[in-house]
């Protein structure tokens, strides 16, 4: 693949989040807001489910912690988690991560400014930022335009060949579903052993750790 | 141009592979010819020339002879030298004086000559260096001879007859002696030692190169030429098979030596296989006897088998000797047993170890290709999703900076395009509004990939096949080691009982005296045991023939392909001055007046065919005027070469007698001006002497030089 088409998937995969995870809004006469559809906002939220949705051994490592750090979790949602994870490795996912995030303050880092403006290109989806006096973003809001939307429902989601990004997006959801940026950078701050990182490094690939983790918790092997 | 080692590289090329050869073999049989292509033409020709030959002696009365004594002193110079007179006036007998002082045979200075003469000297140098020889003859018959190495000057002109000087290089009595010495003294100045080559019959019994005793006579009959020696070329009738060896001797060409010795070798070798005991009567004679010693060693092991029968119906100690022995034998069988499933064992471990091996391989192999086939999948997967977006995108034209994401109007676009910048916040746009229309080359990209994972998966099947096959075999080979291990703790456990039981006779055997029976049966063994070590000796011996024979074979062949290739190099380096050879003699043959010969050939194995009118003829072909002319021309030729191109090997000396014996005045006068023309050609580079009784003669040199006595009734002495 090249450059461009890894941007093409990133921007696939954005389109994807701001459309699940994103805010509807009401019908609204701000002529600025005629054309959105839905908005979500912050840009650590959209960075961090991305990397969830990019990586799936770090997918299956904060969903194993998860379990094992979180009592509440229901014994149903404890098996369907093993039963995903085992599906993640029997198909060989980790072994080809889509894009390779770098270890950051408070996370994983990806710079996905390209992929956005092919989406701004194409009248899909407008990013607007709020600056400080000093000129450093304070929010970012990512407007989902109804061209965006069309895209989504009429090809995106009924298209056979891309049903792995709305299988794994129904996942991302059902156990994502309402969190902020700031509590979901704390989690994968916790769970995906981040302090032990490097800063400035590509995020490594964590399949053993997720095996280790899979054993202990079901005593089973992964293969 | 071919060197030892390509040579030596061919040889063993052509025979490695053949039973018996060895380096060590190859180097004994060529390695003495490496030194001849290192140095080319390396025997330089040393000329000989006389300067003066004095003899004395005392005439005795007989008829037509008036007594007295007589005195000979004549010097001779380079180039062209005669004596010149009639019949009777002892010029024959001065160039029998002459070879008799350089060879020491006098069998052909007239008797009463030979008992006239009291002493002979000649002086004489071999490239520059002066020597003289003298023989006394105080009485007929005896002989007193020396070689000195200094002038005839500065030796006492009066030599009392009963001693000789000192400072000689040897000195002593008889003329055998004399002749012994002369030719080991020519042998070393001459340094012509590769004609002691050609006379393979000394060589090949001692293996020495001095022992050629004929050499110097060899040489001579290319120096001397008399009525007696026109009619050959070189060598007479009996000695017809050298001649073409002295040929490609004195010719010199490259590598001449060293395809001479690898001849006299072959001929040795031949000599000596053929003149060992007969190897088919031999051998016939060994198998005889082995087959009447078998029948023996039969007969005797019947014997020991009645006697071991006696044994067992004695019941004695025999019995337990018998038993004993039985014991033995078995557990040496189940010894060889254990041998046999230890062996087996051995080779199935083995064999399992491969085996385990190539699973491991597989297994790697099989994890990596299904590493690269997901990844593959995946990969696929991903470019197919980028791909339909790609697609999709399609659907909704570029419509926006990337940028500032201000709307661009259709008027402003084409602009936009021109320029790459938008107008409102001046971002580079080149290439981001252009439409999606690489369709062809992606779906290119996503074949490629599929074929690859096609492949791959192919190939994966096709291992993990493999791996069953082996998996199955590594069971069915633990199976079978398991067995075999079980058989060898048998086995063991046997002929430890074997050996337990024999060893337990034994204490009893050795505890009681032994019998009669079992005397008689120790001699029988013995005997047996003698017999068999004869019959091994014999096979021994016929193992030998049979080698020795193969050696020689193979011996033969590589010294006859050796000849050849080296024959083949010859022909090449010696071209041009065979070439030069052929003209030069066809140029002396048209001076000379044989127009008759239209042709020379000198062949590559060194043989002179002529044609004469249309026909292709060996020199022995020709009339006998012919053969003289031929001869002296081809003599000349030679001489001729050699002083020219440095390429042949003769002394650049002749002595001429009669050379225009039976030729017609024509005739005799183109021979006088070739002999003219020689002298002022060569000059001092080569000495002719000339005895004739022809007035054509007179001319061919200036008049110092010529000794005529044609136009006086006197005689030389």
């Amino acid at each position: 693949m090249n450059d461009y088409q890894r941007t093409l998937q990133t921007s696939l995969r954005l389109l994807l989040l701001v459309h699940a995870f994103g805010e509807k809004i009401a019908s609204n006469d701000d002529p600025q807001l005629k054309a959105v559809d839905r908005i979500l906002v912050g840009s650590k939220l959209l960075t961090k489910l991305d990397f969830l949705f990019s990586n799936p051994d770090y997918l299956a490592l904060d969903l194993l912690q998860w379990v094992r750090l979180d009592d509440s979790v229901s014994a149903q949602k404890r098996r369907d988690i093993q039963v995903f994870v085992q599906q993640v490795f029997e198909d060989k996912e980790p072994q080809l991560p889509l894009d390779l995030y770098e270890r950051y303050h408070y996370g994983p880092f990806f710079k996905f400014d390209p992929a956005l403006e092919i989406l701004a290109t194409h009248g899909l989806l407008m990013t607007k930022s709020e600056r400080s006096v000093r000129g450093k973003k304070t929010k970012t809001e990512y407007r989902l335009l109804k061209n965006g939307k069309k895209m989504v429902q009429k090809y995106l989601m009924p298209d056979e060949e891309l049903a792995w990004y709305t299988q794994r997006l129904q996942i991302l959801k059902k156990y994502y579903q309402g969190m902020n940026g700031e509590s979901l950078t704390q989690r994968l701050y916790r769970h995906c052993n981040i302090p032990d990182l490097k800063h400035g490094i590509d995020m490594p690939n964590c399949s053993e750790r997720v095996q280790e983790l899979f054993q202990d918790t079901y005593q089973a092997a992964l293969i | 141009m071919m060197d030892y080692y390509s040579f030596r590289e061919q040889i063993k090329k052509k025979f490695q592979k053949q039973k018996g050869f060895s380096e060590e073999e190859l180097d004994l049989l060529i390695g003495e010819v490496k030194g001849e292509f290192r140095r080319e033409n390396k025997k330089t020709p040393v000329p000989l020339q006389l300067h003066r030959l004095v003899f004395s002696g005392t005439k005795k009365a007989t008829e037509g002879v008036t007594p007295g004594p007589f005195h000979f002193d004549r010097s001779f110079e380079g180039g062209v030298n005669a004596l010149l007179g009639a019949n009777d006036t002892y010029k024959g007998s001065v160039f029998n004086i002459i070879r008799f002082l350089l060879t020491g045979q006098h069998s052909k200075i007239k008797k009463g000559v030979l008992n006239w003469l009291e002493d002979c000297r000649l002086e004489f140098s071999i490239q520059g260096t002066v020597y003289t020889t003298v023989i006394l003859l105080p009485e007929p018959n005896e002989y007193l001879a020396g070689l000195y190495p200094c002038s005839l000057d500065e030796l006492p002109s009066e030599l009392g007859l009963v001693e000789l000087p000192k400072g000689a290089l040897w000195i002593g009595p008889g003329i055998e002696n004399f002749q012994k010495h002369i030719i080991e003294f020519f042998f070393e100045e001459l340094q012509f030692n590769p004609l002691s080559w050609v006379q393979n019959t000394p060589y090949a019994k001692s293996g020495s190169q001095t022992s050629g005793s004929t050499t110097w006579k060899t040489l001579f009959r290319s120096i001397y030429i008399d009525q007696d020696s026109y009619g050959y070329l070189l060598m007479d009738e009996k000695q017809k098979s050298q001649e073409t060896l002295i040929f490609e001797m004195m010719l010199g060409f490259d590598l001449t030596e060293a395809i001479n010795t690898l001849w006299v070798k072959l001929r040795a070798e031949q000599k000596r296989y053929s003149s060992r005991p007969r190897a088919t009567k031999h051998n016939t004679s060994i198998r005889g006897d082995i087959n009447e010693r078998r029948q023996i060693v039969t007969k005797l092991y019947k014997d020991l088998e009645q006697l071991s029968e006696k044994a067992k119906q004695t019941g004695d100690r025999d019995s337990l000797i018998q038993r004993r022995n039985e014991l033995q034998k078995q557990a040496e069988k189940a010894t060889l047993e254990w041998d046999r499933l230890h062996k087996q064992y051995l080779k199935e471990s083995h064999q399992k170890s491969k085996h385990e091996a190539r699973a491991r391989d597989l297994e790697q192999q099989i994890s990596i290709l299904d590493k690269r086939i997901s990844e593959g999948k995946n990969e696929l997967k991903r470019l197919k999703s980028a791909t339909r977006f790609q697609v999709y995108l399609a659907e909704f034209e570029p419509a926006y900076c990337p940028h500032c994401q201000d709307p661009i109007k259709p008027e402003r676009k084409k602009r936009e395009q021109e320029h790459h910048n938008c107008m409102v916040c001046g971002e580079d746009v080149r290439g981001k509004l252009e439409p999606f229309n690489n369709h062809e080359e992606v779906h290119e990209k996503l074949d490629l990939l599929s074929s690859t994972i096609t492949g791959q998966n192919m190939q994966l099947v096709s291992h993990r096949r493999e791996k069953a096959t082996v998996d199955n075999q590594l069971k069915l080979l633990e199976e079978s080691l398991k067995i075999c291990e079980a058989e060898k703790m048998g086995a063991h456990a046997q002929l430890n009982r074997f050996y337990k039981r024999a060893s337990e006779l034994s204490q009893t055997i050795n505890s009681t005296a032994p019998s009669a029976i079992e005397q008689e049966r120790a001699k029988l063994s013995s005997r047996i045991a003698g017999e068999e070590a004869i019959i091994g000796y014999l096979n021994t011996q016929l193992k030998d023939e049979d080698q020795e024979r193969d050696m020689y074979y193979l011996r033969t062949q590589i010294l006859e392909y050796a000849h050849s290739l080296l024959a083949q190099e010859r022909e090449r380096r010696s071209k041009s001055a065979r070439k030069r050879f052929e003209k030069s003699l066809m140029e002396q043959f048209k001076m000379l007046g044989l127009k008759s010969i239209t042709r020379v050939q000198v062949t590559t194995d060194c043989r002179l065919f002529l044609t004469q009118d249309g026909q292709r003829v060996t020199f022995n072909d020709m009339g006998p005027f012919e053969r003289v002319r031929v001869k002296i021309v081809f003599l000349l030729t030679l001489m001729a070469l050699e002083v020219n191109p440095g390429a042949g090997r003769h002394p650049r000396f002749l002595m001429l007698y009669n050379p225009a014996v039976g030729a017609d005045e024509r005739n005799k006068q183109r021979m006088a001006e070739m002999f003219h023309k020689i002298e002022e050609q060569f000059q001092d580079k080569i000495q002719i002497l000339i005895a004739s009784k022809d007035y054509e003669f007179k001319a061919v040199a200036p008049t110092h030089k010529v000794w005529s006595l044609l136009d006086t009734p006197k005689a030389f002495f």
